[in-house]
Order: structure tokens, then C-alpha cells, then sequence
């Protein structure tokens, strides 16, 4: 047997697409609480469509037409969004103690996550290309100077900045979710408190 | 149909109850999108009147 057998094999077996897409989901998983993480998805995904529209017609564009302004809103208050829903994903996720249940390792990849995308938020910010950019770039730089960071990360070298910004932060966030949602969907949405002395893992295996 | 989250369809266009949340919410930012643009707009571009 090959590897890409192997390969094949193995994620026909930890990834299967009825677990993948479901149609159906336990009872409880019909609650308002449940909405912030799909919703914080959504947020990313229109971040990742009105940032490749700015990245193609650039700062003069968003700087000075009417449809750029609009463009580069609606990446701002998609960013608004990404982040009030993901903190009320987090705290939500915090008060049902979501790690239960073998479910450590995406708590984990959450809280990376939730890192990224401040950095992330903090290098688009750097990147808007105007004087607000410019004056949180020249108040910033001390911070990571005292970090000791800032020989391999400069936040006044703009080149370094955009690129962190529209290339490596969105793809490692776009990885970091994929496994997020891979284990959300491996091990099954977490059973409520109250509900988990009926061992929701076997509970998942029932569905 | 495609549907990202919940059981329970609602009889509108077979949309499950997150499938709305999304559509709500695309509309409202593209509305605050309008309404309250850039707030940093204009700082560099702005033609002076």
C-alpha cells in the first residue's frame, strides 16, 4: 500500500463527509448560543472577499473613489463583527465548558486562533495607509522593541507589514480554522451541563 | 440544501436557522457599510474644498 492509499484511507475514515456537512445535529444545538461560531466564520469569510477586492485596486482606490470607501467599510465593519462574535463565541464556549469531552485540543486551537486574528486585526491597521496607520505604527514600534521582536518584525517596514497582513496571517488563520472545525466536527458539538452526566460522547455516537 | 448549522428548517427557502443569521448579518454590515463608512476615511485622498 502507497502512501496517498494510506492518505486516502485515513481521511475517508477521521473525515467523513456525512460528519463533514450533517443535516441533522442534536436538540440542543437548536439555541441562539450556538450561532456565534457560524457567525464569526461568516464575519472571516466576507473579510476574505472584500480584502481581495482591496488588494487588487489598492490604497489610492479605497482612499479616494466612492466604491472603494464602500469596499474598504465594509471590510471594517466585517472586522467589527468577526470580533463580537467571537468573543461571545468564547465566553459562550467558556460558560458551557466546552473542553469537556476530549475536546481540549480545540479550546486550544481556539485561543491560537483568537491570537492570530489580533495580530491580524493589528497588521490591517498598520496597513490602511493613511496617517492614523502611521501614528499607531510610530506609537507601536516601541512596544515590540521591547519585546525584543522587532528584528525580524518591524512594524514600520510596510512591505513586511501588508504582506504578514494579506498573505501569511489569512492563510494560517484559514488553516488554524479548518482543523477548528474538523475537531468541532470529529468529536461532535458539546453537550450541554446540565445534559453531561449522560457522557456526551457516547451521546454523539448516537446521533 | 447546504446548511451549516441547527435541525430545525424553517419553511422559508428550506434556510435553517444559522443560514438566516448569515444572510442578517451580510445585510447588516453591508447597510453599516453605508450608512457609517471608514471612519478614517479622507485623512489621506480627501479633495479640499
Amino acid at each position: 500500500m502507497n502512501w496517498t492509499t494510506r492518505v486516502r484511507q485515513w481521511l475517508l475514515r477521521e473525515i467523513p463527509m456525512e460528519d463533514l456537512l450533517p443535516d441533522e445535529l442534536p436538540a440542543y444545538v437548536h439555541s441562539y448560543v450556538y450561532y456565534f461560531g457560524v457567525l464569526t466564520l461568516a464575519s472571516f469569510l466576507m473579510l476574505v472577499l472584500s480584502g481581495i477586492i482591496l488588494v487588487i485596486f489598492g490604497p489610492q482606490w479605497w482612499h479616494v473613489s466612492a466604491v472603494g470607501l464602500f469596499v474598504n467599510s465594509i471590510h471594517f465593519w466585517s472586522v467589527q463583527a468577526f470580533f463580537f462574535f467571537m468573543v461571545l463565541h468564547l465566553w459562550a464556549q467558556f460558560f458551557m465548558s466546552a473542553w469537556r469531552g476530549g475536546r481540549g485540543l480545540n479550546w486550544v486551537t481556539g485561543v491560537v486562533l483568537f491570537l492570530v486574528s489580533i495580530l491580524t486585526a493589528f497588521t490591517g491597521y498598520l496597513s490602511q495607509q493613511n496617517f492614523d496607520s502611521q501614528w499607531i505604527a510610530l506609537q507601536g514600534k516601541d512596544a515590540f522593541n521591547a519585546l525584543g521582536v522587532s528584528g525580524f518584525f518591524n512594524i514600520l517596514n510596510f512591505g513586511q507589514v501588508y504582506g504578514l497582513h494579506i498573505v501569511v496571517l489569512p492563510l494560517v488563520l484559514a488553516l488554524l480554522i479548518g482543523v477548528h472545525l474538523y475537531l468541532v466536527r470529529s468529536k461532535g458539538v458539546v453537550t450541554p451541563v446540565l445534559d453531561s452526566a449522560s457522557t456526551d460522547r457516547e451521546a454523539h455516537h448516537d446521533e | 440544501m447546504f446548511s451549516l448549522l441547527t435541525t430545525h428548517p424553517f419553511d422559508i427557502f428550506d434556510l435553517t436557522g444559522s443560514d438566516l443569521a448569515i444572510v442578517l448579518l451580510m445585510v447588516i454590515v453591508f447597510v453599516l457599510a453605508l450608512v457609517l463608512p471608514h471612519p478614517s476615511h479622507g485623512h489621506i485622498g480627501r479633495k479640499r474644498s
